[in-house]
This record gives structure tokens, sequence and C-alpha cells, in this order.
């Protein structure tokens, strides 16, 4: 029997960051000495983005994995999309607080 | 959209702009508009929380702490939010050429105090009864929280880039702001409360073992492992997010452990902290398993506050480079941290396979329609799980034993020699006492 849960619909440009992000937290090729700190980093910027209530539905996980340095300038890329798009102020500042922390990392 | 929420919104949008780059706001050089404009966003802040939030209110003598908080988050960041920031300080001598950024740094925050100073003016000039109230409310509190804490976060970007970093105590304010928004933030966006009260442990439970040095983080790792072994409940996003978290502490331990030590030891070390490193791995591995999954119960908080309390205790020690140093003149507690580390992963196994045995973790059907069922024994996040555990036993059999180092308190089993406290545990039953029948005992089997 299915059991039914709410969601808010996930805004585009954090699915696509979200899926970027996915992509390189998924990421277990290469040296561990830089894997692992990326894909720490990856899960991070992805939890800052999926704390919402009510939760957003399964984010897509069929990107292909990648390194974050690939996959960076993609998310930051959305992640101002959704900064400067419509949207509630929770939200902005959400994926600003994400995209704060991604700098951070990557710099 | 009501005029007031297009106002909101430019005034969310341009902070939003500053705070998602800390080299931003960092680089003004005009302190009348930086002031102004940390002034109109705090003076927002309190007008809207005091307006939307009265009854929440309850008057904190003196400075609020981390009990507060726990208690009355929203009175806690009122009673912040009360004080105007501490002016900026600009720099002590500004050179003849600009500095980098100087002119669109100051713009931004030219830009924020107009957003701030419009949308403050069109809420107190709206009709008190249009306002949000009852359960409406939360979604301007978390709105309110999420200004705040990135008002907060600007004020720190302007300590980062000051050059007199021990002139920048004027910012410290700003990081207890951001952490009570934080808070307030999560409990305004987590929705309309039960209608029952859930059955929450007695406060005192809810305590963490606190890291007050690197000698205190052995206990509170093994506290974080004892705690995720008896939680309630714990969703699978939440235990995720924990064993990701725990890996940076791994991660941590590792590095101490492959820099410091006896030289004979040194390979062996270096193997070990490469085998820690690959069980961070596969602790991350746990969280992206259960990133689809989905639970409807609320966690258990205790695990999550323990982390916080492991984590936060390092990062008062520092970077990983003080963190090395001080566990340099401490390869007890540096071992002894190892091996509670290691504990969480079978605790966390357990507590998975609990979780989905009760059938409380649900994952989302494959069908047209999002619908949810219970997780199934052999998901990925069983497999990650389980994975984890194994690698954790084999792990904590390689750690390799303390060398005894100056004057300090020894149990019995270090001062015994080995053959002795094995005779001792090995002797038969008393003289003093009847003998007991035992097989093959010529004289006692009568």
């Amino acid at each position: 029997m299915s059991i039914e849960i709410p969601t808010q619909p996930i805004p585009d440009h954090i699915a696509e960051a979200c899926a970027w992000l996915s992509a390189a937290e998924r990421y277990t090729d290469g040296p561990l000495e830089v894997r692992l700190p990326e894909r720490l980093a990856a899960g991070d910027v992805l939890n800052v983005l999926l704390d919402v209530h009510p939760p957003y539905p399964p984010i897509d996980t069929s990107r292909p994995a990648v390194p974050l340095a690939e996959a960076a300038p993609a998310v930051v890329r959305a992640l101002e999309k959704a900064i400067e798009a419509s949207g509630p102020p929770e939200q902005k500042l959400r994926a600003a607080r994400a995209l704060r922390q991604l700098r951070q990392v990557m710099r | 959209v009501s005029r007031y929420e297009a106002d909101l919104e430019r005034l969310a949008t341009q902070l939003a702009r500053m705070a998602a780059d800390p080299t931003v706001a960092s680089a003004a050089t005009d302190p009348a508009a930086v002031d102004r404009a940390r002034l109109a966003v705090r003076q927002w802040c309190r007008t809207v929380l005091d307006d939307v939030a009265p009854v929440q209110h309850v008057h904190i003598a003196g400075r609020p702490g981390l009990a507060d908080l726990a208690h009355r988050p929203i009175s806690v960041l009122r009673a912040l939010l009360g004080h105007d920031p501490h002016p900026f300080e600009p720099y002590p001598s500004l050179p003849e050429t600009p500095l980098p950024g100087e002119y669109a740094a100051n713009e931004q925050w030219q830009n924020l105090l107009g957003a701030a100073d419009v949308a403050s003016h069109e809420w107190s000039s709206s009709d008190p009864a249009s306002r949000p109230s009852g359960e409406p409310a939360w979604a301007t509190v978390a709105d309110v929280a999420a200004i705040a804490e990135a008002g907060a976060l600007l004020d720190r970007d302007l300590a980062a880039g000051h050059p007199d970093k021990r002139g920048a105590g004027w910012t410290r304010d700003g990081w207890e702001i951001a952490v009570a928004a934080g808070e307030v933030r999560q409990l305004a966006a987590s929705g309309p409360l039960l209608s029952a009260t859930p059955l929450r442990p007695a406060p005192h439970r809810l305590k963490p073992v606190s890291v007050r040095g690197i000698d205190t983080l052995a206990p509170a790792l093994a506290s974080l492992a004892a705690i995720v072994a008896g939680a309630k409940h714990l969703g699978p996003g939440t235990m995720g997010a924990l064993a990701a978290t725990h890996a940076q502490t791994v991660r941590t331990l590792a590095g101490a452990l492959a820099a410091t030590g006896p030289p004979a030891q040194g390979a062996v070390r270096k193997q070990l902290a490469t085998n820690l490193n690959n069980h961070a791995d596969m602790l991350v591995n746990v969280q992206v398993a259960g990133r689809p999954l989905q639970s409807l119960e609320p966690d258990d908080p205790r695990p999550a506050l323990q982390m916080r309390e492991i984590r936060g205790g390092l990062r008062r020690i520092g970077t990983s480079g003080s963190v090395q140093i001080a566990f340099r003149n401490d390869q007890t507690s540096l071992l002894r941290s190892v091996g509670a580390a290691l504990a969480f992963g079978p605790a966390m196994s357990a507590s998975a396979y609990a979780h989905i045995q009760s059938g409380r973790w649900l994952q989302p059907t494959h069908s047209d329609r999002l619908g949810w069922e219970k997780v199934s024994p052999d998901a990925p996040i069983a497999e990650a799980a389980m994975l984890v555990r194994g690698q954790a036993h084999t792990l904590a059999r390689q750690i390799p034993r303390p060398r005894p180092t100056g004057l300090r308190h020894r149990a019995p089993h270090e001062l015994l020699p080995r053959h002795l406290l094995y005779r001792d545990r090995q002797r038969g039953p008393s003289p003093l006492l009847p003998h007991a029948p035992t097989f093959g005992d010529p004289q006692g089997g009568r």
C-alpha cells in the first residue's frame, strides 16, 4: 500500500543545483584525499538546499557522477539564478547560504 | 503579490546577493552606509517579530545562554536583536588608491539600506489587521530569522575582512544572532506543531557530553554512539547527515594519527589513517543512500545535539593543524578517540536496521504518482550501513596501543605483568572453600 507524504515542488534552479551536487556527492573515483573532502562538501551544500519543510520530492540522481570541481560552475550558475528569480525570501537566502558555502570550499 | 511582499523580496534578494559571497560585503570602506544598512535590517527584524509573535516574547534577564535558546528561541533572538549593532570601525587609515571591490561593496550596502528602509516603511504603514497571525505567522517568523541570519553573516564578513582582527569584537553579537536565528528558522519552518505534546526525554538526558578539550573528545564520541544506538527515532536524512558529519571527525582523527606519534609506529599509523579515510568515505555512502528516503516521525534530538557539541568542540580547538598539535601531546586521548569514533558505525548500522525492520523508513514507489512504501531490508542504505559496521570492527583491531608517558594514574591491568594478570584470572577455587565437583577432577567427582 502506498503512503502519502506532503511535499512541496522544487524550484527549477534549486533542482538543477541539487542534481549537480548529487552527482558530485556520488563520485567515488579518483584519489581518496581529493574526492573525500569534495564529496563531504557537496553533501553539506546539498543539505543546506534540502533543509525545507514540507520536503522536496526526491532529487534527480540520474546525472553521471562527476568531481565537485566539475560540477561547481553549474551549481554556482543555478544558485545565482535562484537568488535573482522570483521566490520567497527564505528560499533566496537558503540559496545564498548554499552558494556561500560552496564558494568557501572551492576557494 | 502585495506591495509589501514585493519589497520584502527585494530586501531578501539584496541580502542574498551579498551573503552568497563572503568577499562582497567585507570590502566596504564607508562606515556610514554600512552602519545605517545594518541598523535598518535589524530594526526591520525586531519590528516585524514584535508585530507577528508578541506572545512568544519572554523577558530574558542578562545574557541569554544555550539553555535559554533551547527553551525559548524566539525570545532569545528578540533579546539579541534588541541591541543596535556595534558601529563598524573603519580602516585606521585608508590607502590613497581604492581597495579592490571597495566601490562595489559600498554600493551593495547602499542598496541594502534602501531595500530595508522601503520594506520597513511598507510594513509599518500596512493595516495591522492584514498582518499574519496564528499559524500563518510562522512563515513570517521564518523570514525574519532568515534575514537576521543573513545579516549576521554580513557582520562576520566585515570582521573577517577587517585588517585589525583584534578590533573586530564589535561583531560578536553577530555570531550569537546567527546561531539563534538559525534555531528560530528551523523551528518556524518545521510546520504546524503536533496537537498532542510528544513524549520527550527528561531535560537532563538531553544534555550532551561537552568537548572542552582534546581529552574530552573520546567520552563525547562514545556518548554519540550510545545515543545513536538508543535513539527512539531518526529519519534516514538525519541518519545520513550524522554519518557524513561523523566522517569529518574521522577525517580529522586520521590526519592527527598520520601526523603524530612515535616514529616507530609511522608506517602503521599512516596505513590506519588511510583506512580511516576510507571509512569516512563509506560513511558518506550512507548519506547518499538515504537521500531518496523519508520518514514521518519526529527525530530524537539528542544525536544531533551531541554531534554539534563534538564539531563545535573541535572548531574551538582550532584548525586541523591545531588539533594535531593538541593530540601530539596527548596520544592516549587520540587513540581513545579513534576507538570511540569507530563505535559510531556499528551503532548507526544497528539503528538503521531497527528502523528498516520496524517499517518507519519510507522509499518512493516506482509509479507515475509519487507515493511511499516501506524501505526493503536489502535497500542500498542497509547495505551501506552494514559495510560501515564491518569496516569499523576491522579497524578497531588495528589501533596501536598508547605508549605510557610520564607520571599518571594507571589501571591495574597496566601495572601487573601480563603473566601474573593471566594467572590471576585462571586461578582455581580458593583452598579455603570445599572443592566444587568438576569433570576430570579425580578428587572432586565423588
